[in-house]
């Protein structure tokens, strides 16, 4: 069958029969169809992956022969091409396949059909497009290498912004989340109680049983603090054994309850890796945000004067900030 | 570079092209598509980013779709249009309600590859250059078109810049279509221009 497509053939080069030969021998898909769908042409790549011979495909509707096609879809994109006279695409990433051919990499695994690109190609001839052309290319290899480097680069994204230690968020993305949750709340007139907690005698704990069993320590806090609270809460390792807590929707009081809360389960002792039984305690400062101090900086400066006044007041307590009507002045001042 | 007749006349091309491409897109699309004249620059690439102000009808993120081509004229087109539209694509071209974030992308890139396609066939047709196009290819959204320029701005090298501005059905969507002839391009451009005008003569 003399396709349209080979209708310059040079006088030199490439005769027409060994340039038929390229065309089905080639590592691609390639199909030729008319605009009513006729099938023109059909390679030996589509023979080997469809199990259908050309003999049984071509000359005749290439949706008769393959109903499992998108039909609609791809009549639409052959339409768009004889009008156009233009190349069309698609790409695996929106489609992932036009034939589905499975079982590709039965040992290496990855896709479980082939990945596939396709060009259609219009064949034109006397300023009219005689019969579309379709490559289909393998993309499989593309697409394990994409799927590998999004699931290392969400990984990655995951680990940036968590302490490795306990797993909670760290300082740099509650600084982001802070920032948000100020603006939210200001713009949605809501309300947040912030938490800033420290593990008591820290450094005793430490210069007692070794660093290993410090970390543990804050390991416990961590746990407890993400058991205690609510899922909508956020949890962050604010620096050493200093951690700082959010809880959106709570006004002050609130926030205090949910202190009070995580104040008791931290005193529950804990096994260390030693199978020694251990108990702290943990001082807290709270604050709520208020139109008037929305801004983190402000909130955390609150958060930790509270929380020093339950060092000062004997640890294992919560202390409350309460703004005075002369105290915002004042607090700009410093 | 380009003299002022020669740059007449590719307006002249250009315009004729937009036209028919603007009656295949109506048949394709289903929808109509109202493209603005052409305006046709030659630049230098450090230039290229004021080209890209979007500001005037986006105030939200900046999508784009990047289509390089080749051939006779080699280049690249970006189509830019407002972050916020592509849902309302599928529902402006009568397709299946509440499609997938693929069917939206798909949508978007296939009309970028018609509105590119008839650009810049538009361009080369007449000028009897044969074009071929790679795929088309999503950047992602920025918040500002000119982060889609990359590479070394101040090389100094010049570029053919065609810009189409153009509407989906009544402005409900609309976006840009920017077409870079790249230097080694403009000579041959020019050299075309100059047999199209000599046919156009005898």
């Amino acid at each position: 069958m003399r396709s349209p497509a080979d209708a310059p053939a040079p006088a030199a080069g490439l005769p027409a029969a060994l340039l038929a030969l390229l065309v089905d021998r080639i590592n691609v898909g390639i199909f030729t169809v008319t605009a009513d769908g006729t099938v023109l042409q059909w390679n030996r790549f589509l023979h080997a992956h469809t199990r259908v011979a050309p003999e049984e495909v071509v000359g005749r509707n290439l949706y008769e022969r393959f109903p499992d096609l998108p039909r609609e879809w791809l009549e639409r994109k052959l339409r768009s091409v004889f009008v156009i006279k233009n190349f069309a695409f698609t790409s695996w990433k929106q489609r992932p396949y036009l034939f589905r051919f499975e079982g590709q990499r039965p040992v290496s695994g990855g896709a479980e059909a082939m990945r596939q690109d396709c060009a259609f190609i219009p064949l034109v001839h006397d300023g009219e497009v005689k019969a579309v052309s379709v490559a289909i290319l393998d993309a499989t290899d593309t697409y394990e290498s994409q799927t590998r480097l999004d699931a290392t680069l969400a990984m990655l994204a995951a680990q940036s912004e968590r302490d490795a230690l306990t797993g909670v968020y760290n300082r740099r993305k509650l600084t982001e989340l802070l920032d948000h949750e100020v603006k939210r709340a200001l713009r949605y007139k809501q309300r947040f109680g912030l938490l800033i907690l420290d593990i008591d005698h820290f450094k005793k704990i430490n210069d007692t049983h070794g660093h290993l069993v410090g970390d543990e320590a804050i390991k416990h806090v961590a746990q407890r603090a993400v058991a205690t609270l609510r899922t909508t809460d956020i949890v962050a390792r604010y620096g050493g054994e200093e951690f700082v807590v959010f809880l959106p929707g709570e006004d002050v009081e609130g926030a205090a309850l949910a202190a009070e809360r995580l104040r008791e389960a931290a005193r529950k002792p804990f096994k260390t890796l030693a199978d020694v039984d251990l108990t702290l305690t943990i001082s807290l400062g709270v604050t709520g945000f208020r139109p008037e101090a929305a801004d983190p900086k402000t909130l955390l400066g609150e958060a930790d004067r509270a929380l020093y006044d339950s060092k000062q007041g004997g640890r294992n307590r919560v202390s409350i900030y309460r703004p005075t009507p002369a105290e915002p002045a004042e607090e700009k001042a410093k | 570079m380009l003299s002022e007749d020669k740059r007449d006349a590719l307006q002249e091309i250009v315009n004729i092209g937009m036209g028919a491409a603007g009656a295949a897109l109506a048949e394709v699309l289903g929808a109509f598509v109202e493209l603005a004249v052409p305006r046709i620059d030659v630049v230098d690439r450090k230039r290229v980013p004021l080209l890209l102000d979007t500001a005037a009808w986006s105030d939200g993120e900046i999508e784009a779709v990047r289509q390089p081509f080749f051939g006779g004229i080699i280049g690249e087109s970006l189509m830019l249009f407002d972050g916020a539209e592509p849902a309302r694509l599928a529902d402006l071209l009568g397709h299946a309600a509440a499609p997938s974030v693929e069917e939206q992308q798909e949508l978007l890139l296939d009309l970028a590859n018609v509105v590119i396609g008839a650009c810049v066939g538009g361009i080369a047709e007449p000028l009897e250059e044969v074009v071929s196009f790679a795929p088309p290819s999503r950047l992602g959204g920025r918040p500002d078109a000119s982060a889609f320029v990359l590479g070394d701005p101040a090389d100094g090298r010049q570029a053919l810049v065609i810009n189409v501005d153009f509407k989906l059905e009544e402005r409900r969507f609309r976006g840009r279509v920017l077409v870079f002839l790249s230097e080694p391009s403009l000579a041959r451009i020019d050299h075309a221009i100059h047999r199209f005008l000599d046919a156009l003569a005898s």
